[in-house]
This record gives structure tokens, C-alpha cells and sequence, in this order.
């Protein structure tokens, strides 16, 4: 062994050579090559990190992989998720080549891992680069400016130990770019798997397969963008058809109109050749027929070239389906009226002797056993199955097949999946049956071997309807099964169960597709299926990863990460009164404990269901969640004993798993908003703050770039009498000096644009629809009515608004208390009204009802403080007609507001963008004084067209420049000394003697450090309104 | 007679180390190797006899999934997955089961995983035992 090791270490050392050798020589190739070499060389350079990490981790090599394995993340960022590869990823990766490249000589040598100390640069790089790709793409630069800025916080990101392949989001088509028209008919993202049962499968963070994932670097590898562009190029040619037949011009312009069109859409979906070939023709403003002609065969040679010419390694006979056609119609038609007679016999040998003898020269063996296998059987059950073994292979050669072969043929896989879905009733019946014989009978190898088919025939069954979803579960079953043949014995319990739920499921399903004659809306169908296995899962009693998550009361960083096996493992242990403890592990620095624990977390009947890595600034940790027999105070004494410093494990919590009744509820009515963990208030606070910094900073260096140094200092030397020369060459440092501060100011106007971008996400991670509030209090106060013997009829309005989760808390305990109080009197509603209305200021919350009497004021103090707290107004009113109608009024917080920075005596004020009317520089003589108004002020806009000013100065502006504001269909002109920009800003709530100020709104923090007042224009204009 | 295995991985590494593995296990030998998919089709070309491939899916040239497509179509071999993302009914296993992967095994992972024979080996052994007999 010590020789193959010897062996190993240097094959780990060249193929480590070669790998960033590789990696430096795609990116070397990246530099500056054009769209169409892209492709290649980036999955060249993925597959080179891929490699390099995939052997150091085999050698365990820690520290070595997770600096490969953050460089083949942003890898796979621009190969996967269409990130551009900009210059700051090429300078990162050959950064990582560099690092990658002195540990690999160093691990060679040594044959241990190195030092973490070294690669933090390396590692802050690349993770700030990932975080900052793996959000939307970031905004262009604004053309006002903005606040903003530039590095993120390197917030605590956690992500799964094996992340699940979501659907990532399609990139938007930049400006420019070819967008079809027909764009709404994409298809859409299939809906992450919702329903439960193997929910989150977790693989490794491995890319998906090629196969699985096109490239987005060219639009034309996009099928339904091939589709688009070819109906184009349809559309052209027939154009160019009729112009050549044509006796005159008159549909020329049409024709140049199509052709231009094409051009542009060649290049904007990869296709140069094309691009060229057009614009070519283009060029000439009135070609004779015979150019045009040439155009059209050009377009031949194009089409042959770049669509019709065979694309799979296959070596085919383009008609070997097509000539299937007839012996397969024929088959099956014997199929109908089978009988084991000499003729049918014969007429079967006939047919399969066809399809052998079209096959052999292909080397299809597996088609040609299935054809020979239908000759041998010997009634009509088994013909039936050696038919659909036929269907299955030819299927397989079909998936193969040039796209043009394919076309013409007849289509085996049509035909597999119109007979399983024809036969799904007996194929689940079957399963099910299965399922029950695995449990209970011994010579379990050819059941399991019957349902691998089995599953197999519901997989098609589900494809021929397009349940996405349950094609996936039904193999994932498939593969669990197999997996558990080859381990020995039954199925487990619970296994069992979930396939039946799923069968179960797929019944339902099918049922639901019988009672109707064609399927049309496959969306509904999904959602059916979603809704049916939560049925079928309920009555099975089967929980599903969803169910173990809330029962447990998992952390958010272990949501959407337990793999089937985990949901199996954990429900056992459910089963078993294990207790769950959440361990946080940061052992990759010391092996001797991450061995002893990692040995410690399999014994003494520990179970480990899970773990999460968690990325703590330059820390990598890792959460495991684990069921164990131990009680949290053995489990402590047992880490004592691990680590004695007690620094690198510690026990996070243990959980309390739920009582049943409560785990499989979807909604307790009027339970608690979910809050967005991930962006806490601090959170957001931080982030405005460094937005502010960073806004000051581009401030102060736009200052310094605007200066003429240049020219200041000139005049100064000429004054001091230096001559021409020496200036000169002093102008010329101090030119290319303020060059590079123009770029870097450049910069980071994209960082302040990236910085807004981030506020305006952190915004929305934290909100969340006001129906998260109104469903459940309605449902709540529906439930209390009830059991006072009342039916309560309960309509709610505005449930679409998105509002920030702490928001929503205090509005659902103010809710929650004020319907309960409603519902609860002797005389309580039979009908109520939950209305939600907002505007850039507050959010207005409305319950109105038919009661009889209003709330008492005892009652209603507490919920009043309640609000008075969060600087809100709570009013209670009877309207005509008896009704009861409570007024509540929560200020907005946490909102990042587009506004207009105003100066006004010296104050910087914020006006909300969406409340400016326009902004005017008027003529002095357009302001009116009113003296029957007690002097109030008027501004002249047109001849018909007058406002109130609205000053808040005590003397009239001194440059008469107005904002006009509007509010609630009320205007006023705000006179200010000057408009200092448009920036995005964080409001943020008043306290302290600020909150006693008038017409405000809050503070912000503005570009430059300074403090704005943000001006409620609805009190400004409600104010003009009243008078 | 032992049973002849192919074995199909980019990283020479990962081959030697799987081929050591299997010089381990009396009832099987390794008769090819391969770094891509594309490799693997032309050696099985010449290579008739092979029983089993041990079959990566991230690989160069052709992947191992699309290996899989053109292969299932011209050899009788069982094709046993042994790749890293293959983990016990993840998407990437499913897919290979939908094209007719006979067997899937999750290679070792994690950061002390030079010990593909304790981890993987028995699972890894025992499903080629499995796949063969059948």
C-alpha cells in the first residue's frame, strides 16, 4: 500500500500540474476571445478546478480544497447561472491559480494539508465575488446620483452542506438583447418541489450534468429561442421567395424589414456567421434577383450547417426509425388479437426478423434481444411486456437520434408513454401490491426487479402528462429501492410508506385525469398533484421533510436540506424518542478532534441526520443535526471530553420536537409571521450606514476628480516662474493621476448603484404580504365565532401589500387582540372587514363589523399603548347604520425610500420621488398673496393652474424654486434653495425630540454624512387640504 | 472467471485509486480505463468482454450520463454510477436511473475521505456483486 500511495501522491502532483495548467490556460484564453469560444473554455476551466478539488479532497486535503472549491463556485456561477465573466473574476481566478498552485507544490512535498494563514485574501475575494454574483445582476450605474456603495458586509452565509439544485433564475435579457415576442409563451421554471415527501433531495454542490443544465452563453442553444429564431428565418425565406418571383419591388421594404431583423437576432443569439452573411446583403440597397437568389442558398448552406447537420455521436441511418414504422404498427396490431398458433407465430418471427435485420448493422443489442424475445413468448400478458421492452429500447436509440432522423421515424418513446399512461391503473396496482409482498414474503430479488419496471412505467406515465414532479419522485423512489436491494432484507418501514403515499398520490391524480377527456392546463395538474400529496401523505400518516422541519423546529439554515435518507433517519428517530441536539463543529484546523468527533458522532447510538456548513466571515463551520439517546448534558460532557478547550465544538441547542396534531397543520391561525432571519433590523441598519459611508466617500472623491488640479497647480509654477519643460512633465503626472481617480470614481459609481441594489434586497427579504397577517386573523376570529354558536362572514382587502415583517408582527398582535375583543362581545358581528391600505408614509389598517357595540375603552387600552409605542394612531368610530370601525395607523420603518434631496435655510429635506408633481423655477410675479386668507401664499403654475405654497422658511425663497408636491389628490409648492439630488435612502423612525417636529416623516443619512429630515407629504398637503 | 470492469473517471487519481480498490475484490478484474465518455465508447468498441463500468458523471468530452444514453444501446454491460453527486435519491441519481443506470453508488466525500474502502468499499463491492448475478 505504501508504494501506491507513493504513486498516488504523485499522480496528485501531476494531475494537480495539469489541472492549473489548464485552468491558466483557459483563462488566458478567456482574455479577449469572442463569444462563440467562451463556452468551451470556461467548462474547460471548470472542469480543470473541479478536478484539482475533487483529488485534494480524496487526499484530505481540507484547507487546499475549500479554496478550489469557492474558485469552481464562481466558476460555476458564470457557467451555470449566466454571470458574466468580467475582468475582477479572470484577476480572482488567476489569483486562485497562484495560491492553488503554491499549495499544491506544498501538500506534494509535505503530504499534509497547509496552512490556512495566507489564502485569506484568496478566500475574502472570492467569497465577497460570489455573494455579490449570486444576487440579481447588479444594477447599472444611476445617472443622478445615488447612495450607495461598495463592499458588502460579509454577512454570516450559510448554505447547505448539498445545496439543492434550484431552477436557477433566468437572467434577464440585457438591453439590447433579441427578446422574442412570443416571450410570454417560454415555457416556465418548473415550481421547486413542494409537496414533501423526498422534497429536498441534497446532493453534493457538484454541478449539474451538462446534459441537464445548457449553456445561457448562447441564446441559439436555447431551444425555444432555436424555435423562435428559426419561425424567423421561415418567415424571411418566404419573403425572399416571393420577392424573387415578384415583377416589381413593391414588397421589398417588407422583405428588408424581415432580413434586418434576422440580422439583428443572428447576433444577439450567437450566430456571427449569420450575422455577417445578412448584413452582407444588407449592404446593398437594391440587389438583383439573382443576388437574391444567392441569398437564399446562402441561407441553405447556413441552415445545413448550424441546424440540420447530425449532432449526436451516433452513426445512424436517418430512415432507421422511419422504417420501423410499419413492423411496429404491425406488432402491435397482433398485439389485439394475440394466439399462440403457427401463423401468429410466424407473422411475429416475420416482423421481428425486420426490425433485427434494420438493427444489426447499428449494433443495437439490446433492441435486437427484445425483438428476439417476442418471437419465444407465449401468451398475451407476455407479449404485452416484450412489446413494451421493444418500446423501452427503441426509446432509448430515439433519445439518441439526430433531431432530423428522429422527425421522420416513427416515435417508440410516444408510444412507451402512451401505453404506460394507458395502463397506469394496473401498473399501480401493481406497485402497490409489490410494495405489501416486499414486506412480508422472503425471495425478495425479482419483486424489487418488478418494481424498478413498475416505477419505470409510472415515470412514463407521469412524462406523458408532464407531472414533472412525480417523474422525478418515481425514479428517486426507484433509486432508493435499489439501493436498499442491494443492502439486504425489506424495504424499512417507512419507505414503504412513502411509496405508498405516492402511489396513492398518482391515483389521484389519475383519477382526476380520467373524469376528463384532455388535459389542457398542465399547471393545474401540478397543483393537483402538490394538493393530492398532501392528502395522500396526511392519510398515510407519512411525514415529509417539511413535516420532520416544523416538528423539529429546524433552524432556517436546515431548511431545504434534508435528503430523503434524512427525513427517513430523523422519523425513525422520531419514532425511537431520540433527542435532537444541533452541534456546531469548526474542526477543519484540527484533525485529531474532527477525527474523534466525527467518530463520537457514530457512536453511543448517536444518529447524525444531517449538517450545513456555515461560512462565518474567513471560518468555515458545520451545523449537524443529530438524533441521539444522550440528554443535552451528557451531550455537553461529551464534547468537553472531545475538545477540552471547549472552543471548536459546542452544542447549539437541542430541539423540542412538536406534539403530532400540530406538525402536519399547514397554518395555525394567527401563528406568527415567519421573520426573515437572515436580515435582521441590525442588519439592515448596518448596511444603510455603510451605504452612507460609502456614499460620503464617493462624494468626497467625485470632489477631487472635478478639480482641476491640473490647471490650479499650472498657474501656480507658471507664477513661480518655472519653465515650460518642467511644467509639462509635472501636467502630465498629475493628468494621468487624475485619469486613474476618474476611474476609480467610475468605479464606484458601480459600487454605489451594487450598494443600492443590496439595500433595496435586503428591504424585500424582510417583507412579506399583508395576507400572512389578515388569513389568519380572520380565520382566528371565523373560530372563535363559531364557538359562540355564530357564523362569522369574513372579507379582507389588501393582502398583495408587501410590508416589513416587524411591522406585520405588531399589526397581527393588534389584530389578533381587536377581532377577539369584537367576536367575543354578547352582541359580536355576523360580518367583518379587514382592510390594509399604505402609502409612502404608513400603513392604514381598517376593521370594520356589523357588532352592536364598540370596544371599551378598558379593553382597548392596552392594544393602544401597543400602538402609541410604535408612534401610531388607534381610532375607534361608529359609522351610520350601527357599524363599528377601527382606525389603526402604523408608521412605515425600514422602507428605502427613492428620494429628493432638497435644501431648505440650510436643512437638507427628503421629499419622496413619487410625491413630485415637478419642480419649477418661477417668476416672482408669480406668487400671489391672498389677503382674505390671512396671507396665504399662492404659486402661478399656468393661467388656470394655482397651488398654496407651502414654505418653510420665514421669508420667500430666495431663488423662487419650487417643488410641487402631491398627496391624496391635495398639492402644494414647496419653496426650497436648492435641489441637491436624487438618492436612495434608508428611512428610519423618529425618536427622542425629534418625534415632537411637524411634517416629518423620519430621518435618513444622506450622501456626504449629513442627516435629512424626510417631509410626510401627506401632512403637508392634508394640512393645505384642511385649510 | 472474474467479471471485467471498466472503469470511467477523469481524475487518473480517482482511476488508480478505484483500481486499487478492485484488485482487492477476487471476483473481479479490471480489464479498461477511461478518462471521458468518449474514450470509454471507442474502448468498449475494442473491449467486448467488459461485465461492469464503473462510471463517473463530470467528466470532459462526453459526461457521464450522456456516455451512458450510447452506451446502454450497445453494450450488455451493467453500468454502476459511482460518482460524488449521485447521493442516495438526489436528482443527479434519478436521472441516471431514468437512463438506465443499473446501479448507484455515492463515491466518499467530505474532507477526511481517502478511505474510499471503509466508507464506499463495502456498499461499492456489494453492489457490484449484486449487478453482476443478476
Amino acid at each position: 500500500m505504501e508504494d501506491e500511495m507513493d504513486e498516488i501522491w504523485a499522480l496528485y502532483a501531476d494531475d494537480g500540474q495539469q489541472a492549473l495548467d489548464a485552468m491558466e490556460t483557459a483563462l488566458d484564453a478567456l482574455a479577449g476571445c469572442d463569444k462563440s469560444a467562451e463556452e468551451s473554455h470556461i467548462s474547460a476551466l471548470f472542469r480543470a478546478v473541479h478536478t484539482f478539488k475533487g483529488n485534494s479532497r480524496v487526499l484530505g486535503l481540507a484547507v487546499v480544497e475549500s479554496r478550489a472549491h469557492l474558485a469552481e463556485d464562481l466558476i460555476g456561477l458564470v457557467r451555470d447561472q449566466g454571470v458574466p465573466l468580467d475582468e475582477e473574476i479572470r484577476d480572482i481566478l488567476l489569483l486562485a491559480a497562484d495560491v492553488l498552485r503554491g499549495m499544491l507544490e506544498e501538500t506534494a512535498q509535505t503530504r499534509a494539508d497547509v496552512s490556512p494563514d495566507g489564502s485569506e485574501n484568496l478566500m475574502d475575494r472570492l467569497r465577497d465575488k460570489i455573494a455579490r454574483c449570486s444576487g440579481a445582476e447588479p444594477a447599472p450605474p444611476a445617472a443622478a446620483p445615488t447612495p450607495s456603495v461598495a463592499v458588502a458586509p460579509e454577512p454570516a452565509r450559510v448554505v447547505e452542506a448539498a445545496p439543492v439544485p434550484t431552477p436557477a433564475p433566468e437572467p434577464a435579457p440585457a438591453e439590447g438583447v433579441f427578446v422574442p415576442d412570443s416571450f410570454d409563451e417560454l415555457p416556465a421554471e418548473p415550481e421547486p418541489d413542494d409537496y414533501g415527501l423526498v422534497a429536498n433531495p441534497a446532493p453534493p454542490p457538484e454541478p449539474a450534468p451538462a446534459a441537464d443544465l445548457p449553456s445561457r452563453s448562447r441564446l441559439v442553444d436555447d431551444p425555444v429561442y432555436r424555435k423562435i429564431f428559426l419561425g424567423m428565418v421561415e418567415e424571411t425565406t418566404e419573403k425572399l421567395r416571393a420577392q424573387i418571383a415578384a415583377s416589381d419591388d413593391a414588397g421589398m421594404a417588407a422583405f428588408r424589414n424581415a432580413l434586418d431583423g434576422l440580422a439583428h437576432a443572428s447576433g444577439q443569439i450567437g450566430l456571427p456567421d449569420w450575422a455577417a452573411m445578412l448584413s452582407g446583403y444588407l449592404a446593398d440597397p437594391a440587389p438583383g434577383k439573382e443576388k437574391l437568389a444567392q441569398l437564399m442558398l446562402d441561407i441553405d448552406d447556413r441552415m445545413q450547417a448550424d441546424f440540420l447537420a447530425p449532432v449526436a455521436v451516433l452513426d445512424s441511418d436517418d430512415d432507421y426509425l422511419g422504417g420501423l414504422r410499419v413492423p411496429l404498427a404491425e406488432l402491435a396490431k397482433l398485439g389485439l388479437d394475440f394466439a399462440d398458433t403457427p401463423d401468429h407465430r410466424a407473422k411475429r418471427e416475420e416482423l421481428a426478423q425486420q426490425i433485427i435485420a434494420a438493427t444489426q448493422p447499428l449494433g443495437f443489442v439490446r433492441v435486437i434481444e427484445a425483438a428476439q424475445a417476442l418471437t419465444r413468448v407465449t401468451n398475451q400478458a407476455a407479449y404485452r411486456e416484450g412489446e413494451l421492452a421493444l418500446y423501452e429500447e427503441l426509446a432509448a436509440v430515439e433519445a439518441v437520434l439526430p433531431e432530423e432522423a428522429r422527425k421522420e421515424g416513427a416515435s417508440p418513446r410516444a408510444l412507451l408513454l402512451n401505453w404506460c399512461a394507458d395502463h397506469i391503473f394496473d401498473t399501480l396496482a401493481e406497485t402497490s401490491s409489490l410494495l405489501e409482498r416486499l414486506q412480508k414474503e422472503s425471495d425478495r430479488d425479482p419483486m424489487f426487479a418488478r418494481f424498478s419496471q413498475m416505477m419505470r412505467r409510472i415515470h412514463r406515465a407521469c412524462q406523458h402528462y408532464r407531472i414533472d414532479m412525480a417523474a422525478q419522485l418515481s425514479m428517486s423512489l426507484l433509486d432508493l429501492f435499489a439501493r436498499q436491494q442491494t443492502v439486504g432484507g425489506a424495504p424499512d418501514a417507512i419507505l414503504n410508506h412513502i411509496a405508498q403515499g405516492f402511489i396513492s398520490t398518482i391515483e389521484l391524480v389519475f383519477d382526476r385525469l380520467a373524469e376528463s377527456d384532455e388535459v389542457t392546463e398542465y399547471d393545474a395538474l401540478q397543483r393537483l398533484f402538490a394538493e393530492a400529496s398532501s392528502v395522500a401523505f396526511v392519510s398515510e400518516g407519512v411525514i415529509s421533510a417539511s413535516a420532520i422541519e416544523r416538528k423539529l423546529g429546524l433552524p432556517r439554515e436546515f431548511h431545504r436540506v434534508m435528503s430523503p435518507e434524512s427525513v427517513r433517519a430523523a422519523a425513525d428517530a422520531l419514532d425511537k424518542g431520540m433527542r435532537f441536539h444541533i452541534l456546531r463543529a469548526d474542526i477543519n484546523d484540527d484533525e485529531r478532534i474532527a477525527e474523534a468527533f466525527l467518530d463520537w458522532l457514530g457512536q453511543h447510538g448517536n444518529r447524525p441526520i444531517t449538517n450545513v456548513t456555515v461560512f462565518r466571515g474567513n471560518e468555515t463551520l458545520f451545523d449537524f443535526l443529530l438524533a441521539s439517546p444522550l440528554t443535552e448534558g451528557s451531550v455537553v460532557e461529551a464534547l468537553a471530553v472531545l475538545d477540552p478547550g471547549g472552543r471548536k465544538l459546542l452544542l447549539l441547542q437541542t430541539l423540542t420536537p412538536a406534539n403530532s396534531d400540530t406538525v402536519l397543520a399547514e397554518e395555525e391561525p394567527g401563528s406568527a409571521i415567519p421573520q426573515a432571519a437572515a436580515v435582521s433590523v441590525e442588519m439592515l441598519e448596518q448596511i444603510g450606514e455603510i451605504a452612507t459611508g460609502q456614499a460620503m466617500i464617493h462624494h468626497m472623491l467625485g470632489e477631487l476628480a472635478e478639480a482641476d488640479i491640473v490647471g490650479q497647480l499650472d498657474s501656480l509654477l507658471r507664477g513661480l516662474g518655472i519653465a515650460a519643460g518642467p511644467r509639462g512633465e509635472v501636467r502630465a503626472a498629475l493628468t494621468e493621476y487624475s485619469d486613474r481617480l476618474r476611474d476609480i470614481v467610475q468605479l464606484e459609481t458601480q459600487l454605489l448603484a451594487q450598494m443600492a441594489h443590496l439595500q433595496e434586497e435586503t428591504v424585500t427579504l424582510r417583507t412579506r404580504p399583508a395576507d400572512s397577517v389578515l388569513r389568519p386573523v380572520a380565520t382566528l376570529a371565523q373560530t372563535l365565532s363559531r364557538h359562540r354558536g355564530r357564523d362569522l362572514s369574513v372579507t379582507t382587502l389588501g393582502g398583495e401589500l408587501a410590508l416589513d415583517v416587524t411591522l406585520l408582527e405588531t399589526l397581527r398582535g393588534v389584530l389578533r387582540t381587536l377581532a377577539t375583543a369584537r367576536v367575543e362581545a354578547a352582541d359580536g358581528p355576523k360580518s367583518m372587514c379587514l382592510t390594509f391600505r399604505r402609502d409612502e408614509e404608513s400603513v392604514q389598517v381598517t376593521l370594520e363589523d356589523d357588532g352592536a357595540s364598540p370596544i371599551s375603552e378598558t379593553a382597548l387600552a392596552p392594544v393602544l399603548a401597543t400602538v402609541q409605542r410604535q408612534h401610531g394612531r388607534l381610532r375607534q368610530v361608529q359609522v351610520p347604520g350601527g357599524r363599528q370601525r377601527i382606525h389603526v395607523s402604523l408608521p412605515m420603518t425600514m422602507v428605502v425610500l427613492d428620494g429628493m434631496v432638497v435644501g431648505v435655510d440650510g436643512v437638507r429635506y427628503v421629499l419622496p420621488v413619487d410625491a413630485i408633481s415637478t419642480i419649477v423655477q418661477s417668476d416672482p410675479s408669480a406668487r400671489i398673496r391672498v389677503a382674505a386668507g390671512g396671507g396665504q401664499q399662492l404659486l402661478r403654475l399656468s393661467k388656470n393652474e394655482i397651488v398654496p405654497i407651502r414654505s418653510m422658511l420665514n421669508r420667500d425663497a430666495a431663488n423662487d424654486v419650487y417643488v410641487i408636491l402631491s398627496s391624496n389628490g391635495a398639492r402644494v409648492a414647496l419653496p426650497v434653495d436648492e435641489v441637491v439630488g436624487q438618492q436612495l435612502v434608508l428611512l428610519r423612525p423618529l425618536r427622542g425630540v425629534l418625534k415632537r417636529l411637524r411634517n416629518l416623516n423620519g430621518i435618513a443619512l444622506l450622501a456626504g454624512g449629513e442627516v435629512g429630515m424626510v417631509l410626510s407629504t401627506s401632512a403637508l398637503c392634508g394640512a393645505e387640504a384642511a385649510a | 472467471m472474474p467479471f471485467n470492469v471498466m472503469i470511467v473517471d477523469d481524475a487518473a487519481m480517482m482511476r488508480l485509486y478505484i483500481a486499487s480498490f478492485i484488485k482487492t475484490l477476487p471476483d473481479f478484474k479490471v480489464v479498461a480505463q477511461a478518462a471521458n465518455g468518449q474514450e470509454a465508447l471507442d474502448k468498449l468498441a475494442t473491449t467486448p468482454q467488459v461485465d461492469l463500468i464503473l462510471l463517473d458523471i463530470e467528466m470532459p468530452v462526453m459526461d457521464g450520463l450522456e456516455f451512458l444514453r450510447h452506451a446502454k444501446l450497445k453494450t450488455r454491460a451493467k453500468i454502476c454510477m459511482l460518482s460524488s453527486v449521485a447521493v442516495s435519491g438526489s436528482p443527479h441519481a434519478a436521472k441516471a436511473r431514468e437512463l438506465g443506470a443499473d446501479g448507484v453508488v455515492a463515491k466518499p466525500s467530505g474532507t477526511v475521505s481517502h478511505d474510499l474502502e471503509e466508507k464506499t468499499g463495502e456498499e461499492l463491492a456489494r453492489t457490484m456483486r449484486s449487478l453482476c448475478a443478476a
